[in-house]
């Protein structure tokens, strides 16, 4: 972790471990000591002619060759690098004082302050930036300090806009509002809360005006403006070189090297720095230390079903398995990390019969989405996916390719998500994709399909199905936007919908109506449903059974019945302790210590152990196997059923 | 309990600008009238679009309003200067929904801490940072929190880091807006027994904004209903809770699942027999109950006039079954649309 480590100093770790910036970095840092102390690393004075040795190839004396005069190539490049870098350093300064001060100006401020900005960068956007820096060159007699700085005034134009867009952003994060809040100035919260945000975007748009000032002055000085045409300057260089290029094309060489090398520098260090700074990198949830995937002794759905000897356990596997519409064995997700693949889902069985609403619950970081993904095939690279088998509706979708696979999804399986928004384009209307998908999934023609997706919006609720058939995602409220993403999810007929978090994002009273509509389609269609989600009241409404997972493997499973009257497992108790209800007025809730721990630090044992209240020294020597509590009712506790006999973990509710 | 009003909220309209041009602005909050008393816990409960985080960004001084009045431990505050803000910031905290974006993630969480403690200046800047400490320990966050950065931390030691920093100048009201929403199961539990704790430790007031009746229930004394910028209702919050009266608190409390299987499905049962759906509901009218459109109980009066605030016992109800000339017993009629 980071966490202790100035972000500046985490930015250099950060770009150090990048090659092809530390590359730049060298470069740049030698392009900028030579053109300090360009009398040190010369060999020779850049002038300085010989006449008995010119276009002399690269040697010992001269390591980069002469050119027509017998003067010392590096020596001149050496010399001429001086000029070109103040040059490109004044204009990015001048482009990024004046472009930051009115960015930001704009951006907070808004109103007038924004209008007259706007109007500014507007008028430098429309003139052709050459044209005013070749004018300048005349009317200011070729002076270089003038030239480039009115390139930082054309320049400054595009920096003004971009700090003025990421400012608008920033105003309304939460943590500028707490400074509102606490009375600060607003010069100190646009440097404290505001300007941070910028750098990112900043520091790449200002490093590629370092490259462009670079080849603009390159250009100039070749057209012979700006520097004194006796002077070694760059683009002098280069027009020597193409005066030559047939006779002695050597001379272009090291000249164009250079230009080139140090124009990507500029750019790769650039993006270097971005992605370093702490405010624009991800920390990776996973970071591990340690491989951690062990075999587990085994698994809670395969007791399920096997008998074991003990009476009322259900029947041997091969009996009940035509009635599975989805059957996971053994399934582990796992990611490389620094020191071999570290497990997320590990070793998790589940199955649900026809017409089945199964729900996975569990606190976020337990694996229920991963989970969720693995069963759909689309857990996102690297991630890698392994499973004793996997079935969908019949079809052992764990040795099938890729392409079949993909030929299932959509219309055997189907997934809706928790921001419905994201599963709809927001280019197309609700319509149009609807009548992509019939025809995709069903091979429709277009009026068929229009008729269908008419028909499809009316049986998900929706009562003018013709307004939303016309309307784009932003028209659409939440709850009518999810009702149009199940809509497009039942273009292919599934047999299972997979609904991760389906309700999270809406209000209880359109939570309400997307689980009626689910359950009223598992009546009707035989639909099974996967229930992701974290809500023991969602839980309780729809589902039929659930799998309880913490830590990337399940604790318990059963039917929801049996899982909320009699719970078998201390954290399934936790959890439906921890629901406020109107009964616990006043008392503090009975909240688990601690949090679920990240998956490097899963323990060999009982994950749940640490912050358990029923912990025996047994627990967290060895992984603890399935208990079983009920018939079809499991539990991952050595204590299952003493856990299970204690009075109900949540008072239930008095019927109103 | 003191019963002194520590903030007063009078006829408290608070507009949007229209999208179009020259077109009428949207009234987001329209009419809004509550008091907090000193120690006292006031929740705000509505469907988003009720304007109840509109109502916490005006008291908070990030909105001007557009009417009306709000009042803080005796003081006008309805329109601030930096200065007016300032004095007000010292009594006056807030806690976000999202524990990720309320923190500067470049920052350090002291430096973050002691900014409210910096702005009041003098005595409070002194021995800021044994403050910062002390509060950090006081919210169960490890000691060597202070020079860390909001990254390395999860969703609810982000959200206890919020909390701290809106105790270092000792506030008299905060402002907690969705706090706990973004929270998993446990660690909600965990930071309302903190939020309690501290309440009883220390005696503020809070404003709790959340769109979880039950929730709102457990932390509140009293509750107020909000239905698009108005209120419905309000009252003692288990009153409201255990006998609503309005229809509208009445649909809110039937579709909260409760997590028990076989109470859910006659919960279930009873409130499919009811509802109108709001995919099938006409638009609000104008004049008149917002609420009519998707009210099972409407009446046609409810199209046309807005109903007035009308105490029933320890209760306050805007509905026109409580209305004066409908005092006996209220008469369902037929569902009008217009």
């Amino acid at each position: 972790m980071t966490g202790t480590r100035s972000p500046f100093r985490a930015a250099l770790g950060a770009m150090v471990r990048r090659p092809a910036v530390v590359v730049a970095l060298v470069w740049v840092g030698l392009l900028v000591l030579i053109s300090v102390f360009p009398d040190f690393f010369a060999p020779y004075d850049p002038l300085k002619q010989d006449l008995s040795a010119i276009f002399e190839p690269p040697s010992a004396t001269h390591w980069l060759g002469t050119d027509n005069l017998g003067r010392d190539i590096l020596s001149r490049l050496i010399f001429g690098s001086t000029g070109m870098l103040q040059g490109a350093v004044l204009t990015a300064v001048v482009a990024v004082v004046i472009g930051v001060v009115l960015g930001l100006v704009a951006g907070y401020f808004g109103g007038w302050a924004d209008s007259a900005v706007s109007f500014y960068v507007n008028v430098l956007l429309s003139v052709p930036g050459f044209v005013i820096i070749v004018t300048v060159a005349f009317i200011s007699g070729n002076n270089v300090v003038v030239i480039m700085a009115s390139l930082g005034v054309v320049f400054s134009s595009a920096i003004a806009r971009l700090v003025r867009g990421s400012t608008q952003a920033a105003r309304n994060l939460l943590y500028v509002d707490s400074a509102r809040v606490s009375g600060l100035s607003t010069p100190r919260i646009i440097t404290r809360h505001v300007f941070p945000n910028v750098t990112g975007p900043l520091i790449v748009q200002t490093f590629l005006f370092l490259a462009q000032a670079f080849l603009i002055l390159a250009s100039l000085s070749f057209l012979g403006l700006g520097f004194d045409p006796q002077s070694p300057d760059w683009g002098q260089l280069v027009q020597q070189a193409t005066q030559e290029i047939n006779d002695h094309p050597w001379l272009m060489v090291p000249i164009g090297a250079a230009l080139i090398f140090t124009v990507l520098a500029f750019n790769q260090l650039g993006a270097g720095l971005r992605e370093s700074l702490p405010q624009n990198r991800r920390e990776s949830m996973l970071v591990s230390d340690r491989p951690r995937v062990a075999p587990k002794p085994a698994n809670l759905a395969d007791r399920a079903l096997t008998p074991d000897g003990t009476s009322g356990l259900a029947a041997p596997r091969e009996l009940v398995d035509e009635d599975l519409a989805l059957d996971v064995r053994d399934l582990t997700v796992s990611f490389p990390q620094d020191a071999g693949e570290i497990a997320v889902v590990d070793t998790v069985s589940l199955h649900a019969k026809r017409g089945e609403v199964l729900g996975l619950v569990g606190e976020s970081g337990c694996g229920k989405s991963m989970t969720a993904l693995a069963v759909l095939g689309l857990v996102p690279a690297p991630g890698a996916v392994q499973a004793a088998s996997v079935s969908i509706a019949g079809h052992v979708v764990s040795s099938m390719s890729e392409k079949d696979r993909a030929r299932l999804r959509g219309r055997t399986i189907a997934m809706i998500g928790q921001e419905p928004m994201v599963a709809l384009d927001p280019c197309f209307t609700a319509g149009s994709a609807l009548v992509e998908a019939l025809r995709a999934n069903r091979g429709m023609s277009r009026s068929e399909a229009k008729a269908t997706a008419l028909e499809l919006l009316t049986k998900v609720g929706i009562a003018r199905p013709m307004a939303v058939f016309q309307s784009y995602p932003h028209q659409l409220s939440g709850g009518m936007a999810q009702r149009v993403a199940i809509a497009l999810a039942l273009t292919g007929k599934p047999e299972i919908l997979i609904a991760d978090e389906p309700t999270t994002a809406l209000d209880v009273t359109i939570q309400a109506e997307i689980l009626d509509l689910l359950l009223d389609l598992r009546d009707s269609e035989g639909m099974t449903i996967v229930l992701v989600t974290h809500d023991l009241g969602v839980l309780a409404d729809v589902g039929d059974r659930v799998a309880v997972m913490y830590a990337g493997e399940i604790i318990e499973t059963g039917t929801t019945a049996d899982v909320f009257a009699r719970p078998g497992h201390p954290y399934t108790r936790g959890l439906l302790a921890a629901v406020p209800d109107a009964a616990a007025e006043g008392d503090r809730l009975a909240a688990l210590p601690g949090r679920v721990p990240l998956p490097r630090d899963w323990p060999t044992g009982c994950r749940f152990a640490e912050r358990c209240a029923f912990r025996m020294p047994a627990c967290t020597q060895a992984p603890v196997d399935a208990t079983i509590v009920d018939a079809g009712h499991l539990s991952r506790c050595l204590a299952a059923r003493e856990v299970a006999a204690i009075s109900p973990a949540h008072p239930s509710t008095e019927e109103r | 309990m003191e019963t002194e009003t520590l903030l007063k909220v009078e006829d408290l309209r608070v507009e949007y600008p229209g999208t179009g041009w020259r077109s009428a602005p949207f009234r987001a909050v329209d009419g809004v009238s509550f008091e907090i008393r000193r120690g006292e816990t006031v929740g705000l409960v509505g469907e988003s679009g009720s304007g109840k985080s509109t109502i916490g960004r005006a008291v908070l001084g990030l909105l001007e309003p557009a009417g009306g009045r709000i009042e803080f431990g005796g003081h006008d505050v309805t329109h601030r200067d930096r200065a007016t803000q300032r004095q007000v910031s010292r009594r006056l905290q807030a806690i976000f929904q999202d524990p990720y974006s309320s923190l500067n993630p470049a920052r350090t969480v002291g430096r973050t801490m002691v900014e409210p403690l910096e702005v009041q200046g003098g005595a409070a800047r002194a021995g800021a940072v044994e403050k910062v400490a002390s509060l950090l320990a006081d919210v169960g966050l490890p000691e060597d929190s202070t020079d860390r950065y909001p990254p390395s931390f999860s969703g609810g030691q982000r959200q206890r880091i919020a909390i701290a920093r809106s105790l270092s100048i000792s506030p008299q009201l905060i402002i907690c807006d969705e706090a706990v929403s973004a929270l998993d199961l446990v660690t909600r539990a965990q930071v309302l027994n903190l939020l309690g704790d501290l309440q009883r430790e220390r005696g503020f007031a809070y404003l709790f904004i959340a769109h979880d009746l039950p929730i709102v229930t457990y932390v509140s004394q009293r509750t107020v209903v909000l239905y698009r910028g108005r209120i419905m209702e309000q009252g003692p919050a288990r009153a409201v809770h255990e006998s609503p009266l309005h229809p509208y608190t009445q649909m809110l409390l039937a579709a909260v699942p409760v997590p028990d299987p076989a109470v859910q499905r006659v919960r279930r049962a009873r409130r499919r027999a009811t509802a109108v759906s709001t995919g099938t509901a006409a638009q609000p009218p104008a004049e008149g109950c917002p609420f009519a459109p998707r009210c099972p109980k409407v009446m046609s009066r409810c199209w046309t006039q807005r109903p007035e605030a009308v105490p029933v016992g320890e209760q306050v109800v805007e509905c026109h079954l409580f209305g004066p000339s409908n005092r006996p017993a209220w008469v369902p009629s037929p569902v009008v649309r217009p």
